[in-house]
């Protein structure tokens, strides 16, 4: 591992947007992939009990975004300027899908009106659907570069990101977040929607595998230096191999064990494994320029001055555990199974 | 081009901000309404209090979500339209963004759902508990934001440097920038101007069921507490908003000129009350004038100079002039520094005269509507005043015992509460179209601080943010106005829960026992 990872403000930091990712990927990740399977059942007490599994904890989720956005800005503002404004109708779809998300979730339960039901239900499987697929594209063009120049001005359009890699990662994305949302209703629920749960959870291991499969094919044949960073510094390769072993307990915890409440355990060590392999294979660049590596944005051109790292750093370390904290507090209240009644809509 | 870019996403800018600020200030004082009842119930156990906070809590859950979405989006517009504003500013100004995160929305959030859904779970004293943590939630997340948008009223603890992509202001004092001169006045202000929010909307509601007769005890209770908490709101907010202009005037004095339509400087400033601005030919005229009352209430002084538009654009001019006549002296001494110490001195001198000399060049055409500024600034000001009359009528009422019965009046506290928001709105857009043509003061002109987007891109997302906004809004009222008229989900030991929709008051053994304490 290089040591500058751990023993720099930079390389610190580095770490914890990686951290942050991989917090909102645990969190709002099992939102999302509940939300995905919406439409893929006309059963309104699955779709209801399934939206209950999420109720309680939903908007504290999405936080972890917020949250990370902020953090991007204060720590690496070039990187966040940068590749919001060359990410710029990206992004704004991503918002219209959350606050599309957002608001269906408040509102779709407000009125007993088959109509008003099923639109809200489109808007709410696209505002689940967007973000997830978008967030491994934009993922993926970071991390196999764009055309920006040494100003980080963007010189593309919104059809320059739909490469081929980024929209594997797209799919990749999906799927973890479908694998993980499953993993989480198979705690939460029980009957008709367990049983369906079950299902959706064989039917995206397979896609995440698969997706998985493909996109590595193609990362191997396209821009097989995306693996430089594992050979250089042998430590890395911890990431994709508690990809592999997270795989491998899903498998096994929900097809040989069957033992459901420990799947989301799997789901969340794949996912932490898929998240810090990008981002390790990346190192130490946030954005490559696809027009000279020199307009990379890298840890280091691209950071907040020391002081404003350190004070951030150690906010960071306060109040991170204590959001933790409460974060698994509430969780436990809200421990068992939920049904389609309750929810504070009806 | 550029500029059709820039206008646009000005625009832009301000309509999710205006409709993000819809929101908001109703969350601030609900927030610690709802604390304030639930302790209430902690303390005395009367059921009405528990239902009263569970049903506002519900109400404030509808409008926490179309916060939440509008706030997402402006946190990411930084980035997306505003990147040469965020790469100049990020050191400093993303830190109280990320802290707001950190330390406060995930605390409202969270809690939010423990609140909503843990009744039953958890005892009362943790329920009670999450209500005050979505209270300091929602007060540190203004905090946060104030402190970001104050050190753009006001910048300090920082200085410039030259980075590969551009200058930079770096932070040097986190105190000094997180809580400079107007930061704590700008925090009450707002806070307090979400009190008076959530405390006539909460006051409408309970005057719309007592006017309907329907959960007649439960809204007397409602609106009894309801008042109180806006009374004591209102009338600060008259000390607070006379502080924040004494802060204006003596740190944004071209603010105060255009809160206040004077073009020329008068020594002995009266306070004029309606006016139209002509902006072309550099003139106000007023209709009535107080002698003396600005150069009082702004320099606490009836002799006070208080500066007029014109002298104040010549002076930044002059000040522009100054710095631009200092680069070329300074970059002579660069080249003669030997002593590594001195070399960074004069090249930090260097930027500050660069940018500064650019900056405070404006001209009196690069100024915002005056008479925007000026109208929004004093509406507000008049609705703040017509606050405190409407509170101490009706607190005068209740002495009387009258204010559950005067239906005229309940239907003046219903029609009501939209114009707290409206003074909200008021405010900001006057504070923030007053900072123009910066959009960090002294420092960074709005101009300079677009994306490099191409203007078609930034036209779509304007044009698709109109429309979900719009229907965001249409179906936020809808909601709003369902959730009230299906009413609280009373206990069976409420007084009202003999209350049919139809509006006939059964009895209970609880209902004479609060009856008399409505009174």
């Amino acid at each position: 591992m290089p040591m500058e990872l751990i023993t720099t403000l930079n390389g610190i930091w580095f770490l914890l947007a990686g951290i942050f990712l991989v917090g909102y990927s645990l969190t709002d990740g099992f939102d999302l992939g509940s939300g995905i399977l919406h439409i893929f059942t006309k059963d309104e007490e699955i779709r209801l009990t399934n939206m209950n599994a999420i109720a309680p904890v939903w908007d504290g989720n999405e936080v972890w975004l917020i949250a990370g956005g902020g953090m991007l800005f204060a720590a690496f503002p070039i990187v966040y300027a940068v590749s919001f404004s060359a990410f710029y109708l990206a992004m704004f779809l991503v918002l219209w899908a959350l606050i599309l998300r957002a608001v269906a979730f408040e509102y779709r339960n407000k009125k007993d009106s088959p109509t008003w039901k099923k639109w809200w239900d489109i808007a709410y499987w696209i505002g689940n659907i967007v973000p997830a697929f978008l967030f491994g594209v934009a993922v993926g063009n970071a991390v196999i570069g764009i055309p920006i120049d040494e100003k980080g001005v963007f010189y593309g359009n919104l059809f320059t990101l739909l490469k081929p890699i980024p929209i594997l990662m797209g799919f990749v994305s999906v799927f973890m977040f479908l694998i993980h949302g499953v993993a989480y209703l198979l705690i939460k629920t029980e009957g008709k929607a367990f049983e369906f749960a079950k299902k959706a959870a064989i039917i995206g291991f397979v896609g995440y595998v698969v997706s998985v499969a493909v996109a590595d094919f193609f990362i191997i044949a396209l821009k097989s230096e995306l693996f430089n960073n594992f050979f250089d510094y042998p430590l890395f390769w911890i990431a994709p191999i508690l990809m592999i072993i997270g795989v491998f307990l899903y498998f096994k915890w929900l097809v040989v064990d069957e033992k459901y409440d420990k799947v989301i355990y799997a789901s969340s060590i794949t996912i932490t494994g898929t998240v810090l392999t990008i981002a390790l294979a990346s190192y130490p660049v946030f954005i490559r320029s696809t027009i000279d590596e020199k307009y990379n944005l890298t840890i280091w051109n691209s950071s907040s001055s020391d002081l404003t790292l350190t004070i951030m750093l150690v906010s960071t370390l306060i109040f991170l555990p204590i959001v933790i904290g409460y974060t698994t507090y509430v969780y436990k209240v809200f421990k068992g199974k939920v049904s389609a009644k309750g929810g504070y809509g009806h | 081009m550029d500029l059709d870019a820039l206008t646009l996403a000005r625009w832009q800018f301000g309509a999710t901000a205006f409709f993000h600020f819809i929101y908001v200030p109703l969350t601030l004082g609900l927030g610690i309404l709802i604390a304030i009842i639930e302790t209430l119930y902690l303390k005395t156990k009367k059921q009405v209090y528990s239902d009263l906070a569970m049903f506002l809590m519900k109400l404030f859950a509808i409008n926490f979500a179309v916060g939440v979405a509008s706030g997402l989006t402006m946190e990411f517009e930084f980035g997306t339209n505003w990147s040469e504003y965020s790469k100049l500013v990020g050191d400093i100004f993303g830190a109280p963004l990320a802290l707001e995160g950190l330390t406060a929305f995930f605390l409202e959030s969270t809690f939010i759902g423990l609140f909503l859904f843990g009744k039953g779970r958890v005892s009362d004293k943790v329920h009670a508990f999450s209500a005050w943590m979505v209270a300091i939630g929602g007060s540190l997340s203004a905090l946060w934001i104030l402190i970001a948008n104050s050190w753009q009223q006001t910048p300090e603890g920082y200085r410039l440097v030259e980075s590969p992509q551009g200058i930079k202001a770096e932070l040097t004092d986190f105190l000094a920038a997180a809580w400079n001169h107007t930061t704590w006045i700008r925090f009450l202000h707002t806070v307090d101007a979400g009190f008076i929010t959530a405390g006539f909307f909460v006051m409408g509601v309970m005057a719309f069921y007592l006017i309907k007769k329907r959960h007649v005890e439960f809204a007397k209770v409602g609106l009894k507490i309801a008042l109180i908490f806006t009374t004591i709101a209102s009338l600060i907010q008259i000390l607070f908003g006379d502080l924040h202009g004494y802060l204006v005037a003596h740190h944004q004095p071209l603010k105060l000129a255009m809160f206040e339509g004077k073009f020329q400087t008068e020594k002995g400033a009266s306070l004029d009350l309606f006016g139209v601005i002509d902006q072309e030919h550099h003139q106000s005229r007023m209709i009535i004038k107080i002698p003396y009352l600005l150069s009082i209430l702004s320099y606490h002084d009836p002799n006070a100079e208080v500066k007029g538009i014109d002298d104040l654009v010549k002076e930044y001019q002059e000040k522009a002039k100054e710095y631009e006549s200092k680069i070329p002296v300074i970059k002579e001494k660069l080249a003669q520094a030997t002593n590594p110490e001195e070399k960074q001195k004069l090249q930090d001198q260097l930027v500050e005269a660069k940018i500064k000399a650019h900056a405070l060049n404006i001209k009196y055409e690069d100024l915002p509507s005056i008479a925007l500024v000026f109208t929004t600034f004093h509406l507000m000001v008049y609705l703040g005043f017509l606050f405190a009359l409407i509170v101490l009528i009706a607190l005068w009422k209740l002495k009387r015992g009258t204010l559950y019965n005067s239906k005229g009046f309940l239907w003046i506290l219903v029609l009501s509460i939209p114009l707290p928001y409206i003074a909200s709105e008021l405010g900001w857009i006057s504070t923030e179209v007053g900072r123009q043509p910066w959009i960090v003061y002294g420092i960074l002109k709005t101009a300079d601080a677009v994306s490099p987007v191409p203007a078609a891109n930034v036209a779509l997302s304007l044009t698709v943010f109109t429309i979900i906004y719009t229907i965001l809004f249409i179906v936020f009222v809808y909601a709003m106005v369902r959730a009230i008229n299906k009413g609280p989900n009373l206990s069976p030991s409420s007084p009202d829960y003999n209350t049919n929709a139809a509006g006939n008051v059964g009895v209970s053994t609880a209902f004479s026992q609060i009856n008399k304490e409505g009174r």
